[in-house]
């Protein structure tokens, strides 16, 4: 079997499992980046996993104002949901909380064609109590909504379409802080890349979890398999014994090339300090195949970038 | 812009109806197919190529209109997609009725642009309507949808029993601005004190959405493009006609 290292570091021979998603993304802009900031922390806040939450959202990039519909500064936001049905609920009830709340906030489309479309300010207009204004410029309908600091400008609706969730690595390290070291350098790399998104806490996260638990109510638990402290009791440990800490990027993607693009970004800058940096291994979580039609393989994304192979 | 062109070369003050020369009616036809055209003018019939001199080219692909001395009616009413440009001025009813497209008047306008064709219940429904001059009465009367934006000053009744849409005067308006105005936005370059007849003041601030509409008339060259502020005075009404309109005059 081959065998892949990037400086030193082991690639292991195995694929990250992902499936499709419907997502959408919007611009948020505000009179200053700080406040853009707010308002963007509000709306992707609890988006980490649509086990939980429902949707995962993130922000894919900051936007100078010459690139924001309203010459202000902006940011674009993707959420992914499971359907569109689900992607409609979630969207406007969070930019009707989180974005219409935010002093000086607007917000429009950052998807102007997808498969459908769902309403932003088309459901939000009602708060206007029929002192909501329609304006269409073009193609594209807005409403004015009166709010205490002057008016909510918010696009009427923004289309959504077909993306994928669950791009994934695991970073194994010698120790937590050289782990958590890797994964703030990956997601360094991986944020400036359009078209994908890190919906975890900074990027990051640290509970994997398994299809299934002992405990009947749960759908999902603790991924024991690259849990350190059961080293010793789990008998399909996947950690050796010189592994202190494992933390995972979990990425959503506009298509298989933003997440190929992102994942190789991300190891890349993990493993670039080496084995001296205390970082052992990359792998990825999959579930062997049977739930995602996407599968990235670990070799195949870093096969670009390889600094050496050794059979 | 390439196309086909349109030059008058009949006698000097012959008005003529344009209505029938739209850009979506001419697409496709060659120049003696649209020559042979019947084109109504001074109170008869004549044929489009005995008023102008037609070139060769896809009204498809943008229709220039070169009026010299004529009294050019109705240019553009009805357009629902497509692009006129007329170099020099169009009389009344300038894309009255329209739906769609672009059409940009570089001299002056006359009245009811972008309003309502006589027996018909609405103006102007969409697209937009860019006038390097001036523009007569009743501009954007009972106007729908779509923008109208206007270097120079408009008349009376500007935005007149308007329902939506934005029509925007960099000179101001005439007399009785807004009259039975339900919706929408008329735009006006100069400062004014007083609210208009029918209409509330609603104070000055900068408006966001403004943003937007100098967006959309990017490249137009229009007076608003080159506005370097969006802080404007609000008047809102007719508040005979439930005070959903608006008339916002730069600050």
């Amino acid at each position: 079997m081959a065998e892949m290292q990037i400086n030193g570091v082991r690639i292991e021979d195995t694929f990250a499992e992902a499936f499709p998603m419907t997502y959408t993304r919007l611009v948020i802009t505000a009179d200053t980046p700080a406040w853009v900031e707010a308002a963007t922390s509000s709306l992707t806040g609890f988006a980490t996993s649509v086990i939980g939450c429902g949707c995962e959202a993130a922000v894919e990039r900051r936007l100078t104002p010459e690139e924001t519909p309203d010459s202000r500064p902006g940011a674009a936001v993707m959420i992914f949901g499971m359907s569109t049905g689900d992607l409609a609920k979630l969207v406007v009830n969070r930019v009707g909380q989180c974005i219409m709340t935010s002093p000086g906030s607007a917000c429009y489309a950052g998807l102007l064609q997808g498969t459908k479309r769902i309403p932003l300010g088309g459901g939000l207009r009602y708060f206007g109590d029929g002192h909501q204004i329609s304006k269409k410029f073009g193609d594209r309908r807005f409403w004015r909504l009166p709010v205490m600091d002057g008016e909510f400008v918010c696009e009427d609706s923004v289309a959504v379409a077909k993306g994928i969730g669950g791009g994934n690595f695991l970073i194994l390290a010698a120790s937590h802080r050289q782990c958590l070291a890797a994964a703030e350098a990956a997601v360094a790399a991986i944020r400036p890349l359009p078209g994908v998104i890190l919906p975890f806490p900074g990027g990051v996260v640290r509970s994997g979890s398994k299809v299934g638990s002992k405990y009947k109510a749960l759908i999902a638990s603790t991924n024991t398999r690259f849990c350190p402290t059961l080293r010793a009791v789990e008998p399909e440990t996947l950690l050796a014994p010189n592994v202190e800490a494992v933390l995972e990027l979990v990425l959503d993607g506009i298509d298989e090339a933003a997440i190929r693009a992102g994942m190789r970004a991300g190891i890349a800058a993990a493993a670039a300090g080496g084995t001296a940096a205390g970082v052992l291994a990359i792998t990825a979580g999959n579930y062997g195949g049977k739930l995602g039609p996407h599968h990235f393989h670990l070799h195949e994304v870093m096969g670009e970038v390889m600094g050496k192979v050794m059979e | 812009m390439s196309g086909m062109t349109l030059t008058f070369r009949g006698d000097a003050g012959t008005a003529v109806d344009m209505s029938a020369l739209l850009p979506e009616r001419l697409a496709g036809l060659t120049a003696d197919e649209v020559a042979g055209l019947p084109l109504p003018c001074g109170g008869g019939v004549a044929t489009v190529g005995g008023m102008f001199e037609v070139s060769a080219g896809d009204a498809a692909e943008g229709l220039l209109i070169r009026p010299g001395q004529a009294v050019l009616h109705r240019v553009g009413a009805g357009m629902a997609s497509g692009r006129i440009l007329v170099e020099g001025d169009a009389a009344s009813h300038a894309g009255a009725g329209m739906s769609g497209g672009l059409l940009r008047i570089a001299g002056n306008a006359g009245d009811a642009l972008g309003g309502a064709l006589p027996g018909l219940p609405l103006g102007m429904r969409g697209g937009l309507i860019s006038v390097g001059g001036n523009a007569g009465d009743r501009a954007a009367e009972r106007m729908r949808r779509g923008i109208i934006v206007i270097d120079g000053p408009v008349g009376a009744y500007a935005g007149g029993f308007m329902v939506a849409g934005t029509l925007a005067a960099g000179g101001g308006c005439g007399p009785h601005p807004g009259f039975g105005m339900r919706r929408g936005t008329l735009l006006m370059g100069r400062a004014q004190d007083e609210a208009p007849g029918g209409f509330a003041d609603g104070g000055t601030r900068d408006w966001l959405f403004l943003h937007l509409l100098r967006r959309a008339l990017e490249g137009t060259g229009s007076w608003f493009e080159r506005a370097g502020t969006t802080r404007a005075h609000r008047f809102i009404g007719d508040l005979a006609e439930g005070g959903h309109g608006e008339i916002l005059a730069m600050a």
